[in-house]
């Protein structure tokens, strides 16, 4: 293994550290928000679920920002480490993206008094969702490791350009869902535990990505460096005899 | 796509524990069953070349 190899290895060794240290902070996080936050005004103890909902809603965007950014790489550099890493950040996008929308759903029945409402941003998050998933399908089912490279981060690309259009979803249209979070508009006693919560989400995101980055790194590398099988092979039928008299 | 939702309570929501317990509980199970599969994943050998 070349000095570029270790030296990524050592890079990904932090995938353990984060995971960890991600674990941590959200369980300190989701007890503190669970146990020692007090209750919303007016959503009562349902309020609570914002310590889960929001700090998805935040790494899900890093997230698929980060597959963005490594589908940039992969199609600038052609290199499968960053086609690996492209991959792992969608599936970990696609986690998160599907949390939020069961979290979100959950939240809605007791104070909507639905499950589910084609509001701009619930719609427009489930779009995301499905064109991630289109993403992951899509490089299933392409073979030719060069060729999915290409297409996989196109696709990603393009996938990408639906994030801002959730994340202003709220700005630009008649929305039931709440405008943007941030510590500016909550209440200072919830502040520490959405932060706990959202940097555990960031760093157990970052984890989950080098964890999957390491195993699809390998995967990926070994098929872009298989030799290539000539375009039309010298088939012999049965029966035939070939140059030197074998039959 | 129109439809209008209207928000059903009219004054302080009380209960709601269940669906509390079910996001945080979805959640974590969510994230623990990826930590795992990915986990086992990269304890996989991939297949040799041919």
């Amino acid at each position: 293994m070349g000095s570029e190899g270790a030296a990524a290895d050592r890079l990904l060794s932090w995938d353990r550290v984060s995971l960890v240290i991600g674990l941590l902070l959200l369980i300190v996080g989701h007890y503190q928000g669970l146990f020692v936050a007090p209750a919303e005004a007016m959503m009562g103890d349902v309020g609570r679920i914002l310590y889960v909902h929001v700090p998805t809603a935040w790494a899900c965007m890093l997230v698929y920002s980060a597959c963005f950014v490594f589908a940039g790489l992969a199609l600038w550099s052609g290199k499968g480490k960053w086609d690996a890493a492209m991959e792992a950040s969608a599936e970990v996008g696609v986690l998160y993206n599907a949390l939020l929308l069961i979290q979100g759903s959950l939240w809605a029945r007791p104070t909507w008094g639905v499950f589910w409402t084609w509001d701009p941003r619930l719609t427009t998050s489930a779009i995301v969702l499905v064109l991630f998933v289109g993403v992951l399908v899509l490089r299933r089912v392409i073979t030719d490791p060069e060729r999915r490279l290409n297409l996989g981060s196109i696709a990603a690309v393009l996938a990408y350009a639906g994030v801002p259009i959730v994340y202003f979803s709220v700005k630009w249209w008649r929305t039931l869902h709440q405008p943007f979070s941030s510590p500016a508009t909550v209440s200072d006693s919830f502040i520490t535990p959405l932060r706990l919560a959202a940097f555990g989400m960031i760093f157990l995101g970052i984890g989950l990505i080098g964890l999957r980055w390491r195993a699809l790194r390998r995967e990926v590398e070994r098929e872009l460096s298989a030799p290539a099988l000539p375009a039309a092979l010298p088939t012999l039928q049965l029966g035939e005899r070939g140059p030197g008299g074998a039959a | 796509m129109n439809e209008v939702v209207e928000p059903v309570a009219t004054g302080v929501i009380t209960g709601g524990w269940p669906y509390i317990i079910g996001a945080y509980g979805l959640t974590w199970a969510g994230l623990l069953a990826f930590l795992a599969r990915a986990v086992l994943l990269g304890r996989a050998r991939p297949p040799e070349s041919p």
